[in-house]
């Protein structure tokens, strides 16, 4: 109450004429580009005002503001055009003899990769919280920041925005603000004067401009979104965004997107979820590659697990970030199945884009890092659109006349694209694609109705029922799935190089079923915790086999370093580079129960008839992390499904009419058989809720496929590039930090140098930065880790039978 | 961790002593557990003794809830006259809970990473990741109810006339007295919830376990910012509610938050209708309820 009496007092004291002694609460914006421009706002005596700017202290150059009488003195609002890119500029605003102290800003380079930036949200309530966190921002030097909403207390009162701005000064009058609409605005018009952002297109008539909007800083694509218009999936924000993701997907300088906006769609702050959020953007998000999202409203720290459609998933996910730590009141986190990392603490965001990869920390007022989230985006940028278009550069197949008529494909290298046409409009439809010869029926590993088309295909589809059973149709296939028993041995003692072998004995060793360790809370079986700890933890276990697969997918989870041999056979290692002697420490700290897979083929796997075993050993950082973590699982058939997407529309994830798929080989078969096919009732389900009971007979007819022959990708060009900025974008699917480890790192053992089709064994894949790219057309994915089977796809349903008609 | 293995003797000795008569305690001893169905236990044997359900009564009075000068939220402190009551000693553990499951009472909690529910290991952790509603049925099913803001802060105060800033009294929060976030990472480092009753230190005036830390607990309150309003006679606040199905937590958890979240009269709110890993409940019984 207090200090309220005194601000009003000060406020009384102080006439208009002198509420300002020299132009203040100067704060930078793009309302344009990046590269180009510069918008300059701030509040005056003077009832004109201009932005003086140049290269040096002599500016040279000037542009006059727009002014308006505002809340007792003036507020003048300038943008600053035909700027060069990546150039520093020095300024000054005000008039004749009253002008603000000379600053400079930058504009963003052309096709820039290495830059920093950060987030921050909720800078509400406490003005000494607010300085303190604005004061860490500035240590870090960010070229520009994001906000995601609630500035102030109450928008509606200009007073706590002359404290806002005026305590940011020393930031934003330097360093750009981008912000989002947060409740606690109150939509007032005091936050629409003041803020100078992009207008979205084309203005929609009742909307306000600057409520969301999109812009570009060298790769990263930002898209800031208002939770304050009730969103949902089919009104004008969400026709607007999916446009506007669309054109960022199109855009070759761009590698990362970032959406922001206030309430969070996942939270288990104070507030939990804002589920509208969830409903109206979360599939445009996964369908369109959005990589990480940041919010606010719980005034916490909160990073959600990677998420699709709701659930965890390990990739293909979009991260949501909850950053609400800028000045309010701290809440506290609960702790939800999304949750994966939270604090109650005044933080902000330090981003710091390096070519391929955006990290992300969570920086405290005592300038630790609380939280990092890295996401990896190296290679090439998907060539194909899953927007509902039939994209340039694919071909009409011949043949294939089965229920949808013609397909068309196309291929890069990398992407199998195929769309189909559509008809049927009484059932579900659905494309397959498989790299071997199809045949008759047989049991399918996804298929849980019995049996349907076995090969590793995909599909497509539908209505929200069954999606999830889509995901992992290699999940049937386990030979050891998570979960299973392992005997350890965690009593810290170098048992040299013995326990790899096949004859070791092991009948002293404990026994427990995954996710083995201590920690983290989430263990079934909790190892010993030595203080200090252990380096090494030993695992082991057997199984049979009475065929060897001719692939199989390795996926262990893993805190801190982990290595894996088959029958003493080494097919895996990851942070251990310091070797895998008992005593080595892993070389890397791991994310949090990080997993990452490996493809083993052939010979490579070490897999025989009969029994096998399989020895892990998990490795400590050092002598006082807080948690280790192992589980393992081991499946035949590699086909494992993720990045489906659905249309962003929910009334068109019922495919009737044409769909895309689009498709990633872990290696090349030489050709696709490729079907679209009509099944069962419009609407009821995936292909497995359909067969055998729908309509259709769950098999295609040998004569409806189309063999699709896929040309051997051009050889990379040899040498290295300057950077990794050509390359954005793998397939504009999400790669969070943890699941960008999911693939294969340098230290992945036992590969084979060529695939099994004999394709170059260069070593392209997605975990290694991309060497090269001139567009599209790259670089064969030919690595040996890859199997016959498809390891990504996405697909959408385009327009939708229904929507024509409409 | 050896600690852990510790903590399981501790709690024994706890026991122990509260049936041998506690001392320097007004309140009425826990003297019994609610009639609980036979167990037809199906899930993992307990790896310790599992815990009965056990009340401690509390006199009522007066005191004075909320704190000036702190989180807003607080504000403004006042006197607020609880009847008297009994409240849980300690968390609903997952075996007490079960018991209400297994006898067809009470829906089964989620299960997932940090969850306490179908976990090995954890009968005698506080059952977590259940929503408001699950709990309140869990308390009618065993003749009770959430406790209301006021009576749950006025236990943490130490009854009529006291005013501790944290259960335990005026010595700062630790590991040694709760189960919190610390240098080492959530739960002491350990990463979870602790069994409960596992900081004897960190008791109440009253001989409550965990009332700061462990879990955060519903009470039967909706959440509204500060006291502006609020009752006066120690019942619940159900009118005027800030937020849609917004609800009170009290007393933190050991996933994080800070020292401050450990406070007696530090408030937080909940979506009541989806369950957390950090909160919990305990139940509590109006005197002329109770038997």
């Amino acid at each position: 109450m207090k200090k309220l009496l005194i601000v009003l007092s000060m406020a009384a004291l102080l006439s208009p004429t002198a509420a300002f002694a020299a132009p203040s609460q100067v704060h930078l914006s793009w309302q344009g580009s990046t590269e180009t421009t510069m918008t300059v706002t701030w509040r005056s005596n003077a009832s004109t005002g201009e932005v003086q700017y140049g290269p040096g202290a002599s500016f040279g150059k000037s542009v006059k503001a727009s002014s308006k009488a505002y809340h007792g003195s003036y507020l003048h609002q300038a943008q600053v055009t035909g700027l060069a890119p990546g150039k520093a500029y020095q300024y000054r605003c005000g008039t004749s003899g009253d002008w603000s102290p000379t600053r400079s800003f930058a504009t963003a380079a052309k096709g820039v990769v290495n830059y920093r930036w950060a987030a921050h949200g909720d800078s509400r309530t406490s003005d000494s919280n607010r300085a303190k966190v604005r004061a860490l921002m500035q240590t870090r030097k960010p070229l520009f920041s994001i906000h995601t909403g609630d500035f102030v207390s109450d928008g509606r009162k200009q007073y706590q925005w002359d404290t806002f701005f005026s305590t940011m000064e020393p930031l934003y009058a330097f360093s750009p603000m981008m912000g989002s609409l947060g409740n606690h605005e109150y939509k007032s018009s005091n936050y629409f004067d003041q803020m100078g952002f992009p207008a979205y297109t084309p203005k929609v008539a009742g909307l306000q401009e600057e409520i969301f909007y999109s812009f570009d800083y060298g790769s990263t694509h930002f898209i800031a979104l208002s939770t304050e218009h009730s969103p949902s999936a089919t009104d004008q924000q969400a026709v607007w965004l999916k446009k506007d993701l669309i054109k960022a997907a199109k855009n070759p300088n761009i590698r990362f997107i970032v959406a922001f906006g206030h309430r969070p769609p996942y939270s288990s702050g104070s507030h939990g979820s804002y589920t509208s959020a969830q409903k109206a953007w979360g599939h445009i998000f996964e369908s369109f590659g959005v990589d990480v999202t940041f919010w606010g409203h719980d005034h916490t720290y909160e990073r959600s697990k990677p998420l699709f459609q709701g659930k965890v998933v390990n990739k293909g996910g979009v991260t949501y970030i909850v950053t609400g730590g800028a000045g309010a009141p701290l809440y506290t986190a609960k702790g939800a199945y999304h949750t994966a990392k939270s604090k109650s603490f005044y933080h902000f965001i330090d981003a710091n884009v390096q070519g391929a990869q955006m990290k992300l920390d969570s920086l405290g007022l005592d300038g630790k890092v609380f939280d990092t989230l890295v996401i990896n985006k190296p290679g090439p940028k998907a060539k194909w659109i899953m927007d509902g278009a039939l994209d340039p550069g694919v071909k009409k197949l011949a043949g294939g006349n089965g229920e949808l008529g013609s397909l068309w494909a196309g291929f890069d290298g990398r992407y199998l694209y195929v769309a189909s046409g559509g008809s049927q409009a009484q059932s579900d439809h659905f494309i397959l694609a498989s790299a071997a010869k199809p045949t008759g029926l047989s049991a399918a590993p996804w298929s849980k109705a019995g049996k349907t088309w076995n090969r590793a295909a995909l599909l497509a589809m539908e209505s929200t029922s069954g999606w999830s059973n889509w995901q992992d149709p290699g999940a049937g296939g386990a030979i050891i799935g998570y979960g299973s028993v392992w005997k350890y041995h965690d009593q810290g003692k170098d048992l040299g190089t013995a326990w790899l072998s096949s004859s070791y004995n092991d009948g002293s060793w404990k026994s427990g079923p995954g996710q083995l360790g201590y920690g983290d809370g989430d263990e079934s079986t909790k190892l010993y915790n030595a203080s200090p700890n252990y380096p090494s933890a030993y695992f082991r276990r057997t199984f049979n086999l009475s065929k060897v697969p001719a692939s199989a997918r390795l996926s262990v989870l893993h805190d801190d370093g982990a290595a894996v041999w088959i029958n003493g056979k080494q097919v895996f290692s990851r942070y251990m580079n310091n070797g895998t002697s008992y005593g080595a420490w892993a070389s890397s700290t791991s994310s949090d129960n990080e997993v990452t897979s490996a493809d083993l083929t052939g010979s490579g796997s070490g897999l025989k008839v009969g029994k096998n075993v399989i020895c892990a050993m998990v490795k400590q950082r050092n002598g006082s992390s807080s948690d280790i973590s192992f589980d393992l699982k081991l499946d035949t058939a590699a086909g494992e499904v993720t990045g489906f997407t659905r249309a962003a529309n929910p009334a068109e994830t019922v495919m009737e009419g044409i769909i895309d798929l689009k498709a990633r080989f872990g290696s090349l078969p030489a050709q696709v058989y490729l079907a679209a096919v009509a099944y069962g009732t419009q609407n009821k389900g995936g292909l497995t809720d359909q067969l055998p009971k729908g309509n259709g007979d769950g098999d295609v007819g040998l004569g409806e496929w189309v063999i699709y022959p896929l040309k051997a990708p051009p050889k990379p060009d040899a040498g290295p590039q300057k950077d990794a900025k050509v390359g954005p974008g793998s397939d504009g699917k999400v790669q969070p930090g943890s699941d960008a480890k999911t693939q294969p790192g340098k230290d992945a053992k036992g590969q084979p140098g060529k695939d099994a089709k004999g394709q170059p064994g260069k070593d392209l894949g997605q975990g290694e930065p991309e060497t090269k790219d001139s567009g599209c057309s790259v670089a064969g994915h030919g690595d040996a880790r890859g199997l016959l089977l498809l390891l990504a796809l996405a697909l959408v349903a385009r327009v939708s039978r229904r929507r024509r008609r409409a | 961790m050896v600690g852990a293995r510790g903590i399981g003797g501790a709690s024994l000795l706890l026991l122990a002593a509260m049936s041998a008569g506690w001392s320097g305690c007004r309140c009425r001893q826990p003297e019994r557990s609610v009639a609980e169905p036979a167990a037809t236990t199906p899930a993992a044997v307990p790896s310790k003794p599992p815990l009965p359900l056990q009340w401690v009564a509390l006199e009522g009075g007066a005191f004075s809830m909320g704190r000036d000068g702190g989180d807003d939220d607080e504000e403004p402190a006042h006197e607020v006259k609880v009847a008297p009551f009994e409240l849980n000693r300690a968390e609903v553990t997952v075996h007490q809970y079960r018991r209400c499951v297994v006898a067809g009472g009470c829906g089964a909690p989620l299960t997932g990473p940090r969850c306490n529910w179908a976990r090995a290991g954890r009968d005698n952790h506080p059952v977590n990741c259940l929503s408001r509603p699950l709990a309140e049925t869990f308390c009618a099913w065993a003749g009770a109810r959430l406790p209301t803001e006021a009576e749950w802060e006025f236990a943490a105060r130490g009854g009529a006339g006291q005013a501790r800033r944290y259960p335990w009294g005026a010595e700062p929060a630790s590991c040694d007295r709760a189960v919190m976030p610390d240098d080492k990472g959530p739960g002491c480092g350990e990463g979870t919830t602790a069994p409960v009753c596992s900081r004897p230190a960190g008791n109440s005036r009253h001989g409550l376990c965990d009332l700061s830390g462990n879990v955060w607990e519903w009470v039967a309150d909706c959440w509204h910012k500060g006291y502006v309003g609020a009752p006066a006679d120690g019942s619940a606040r159900l009118a005027d509610c800030q937020g849609i199905g917004r609800v009170v937590v009290r007393g933190s958890s050991f996933l994080n938050g800070t020292v401050d979240n450990l406070r007696s009269s530090s408030r937080d709110s909940s979506p009541a209708a989806e369950g957390y890993f950090s909160i919990g409940f305990r139940c509590a019984r109006s005197k002329s309820t109770a038997r």
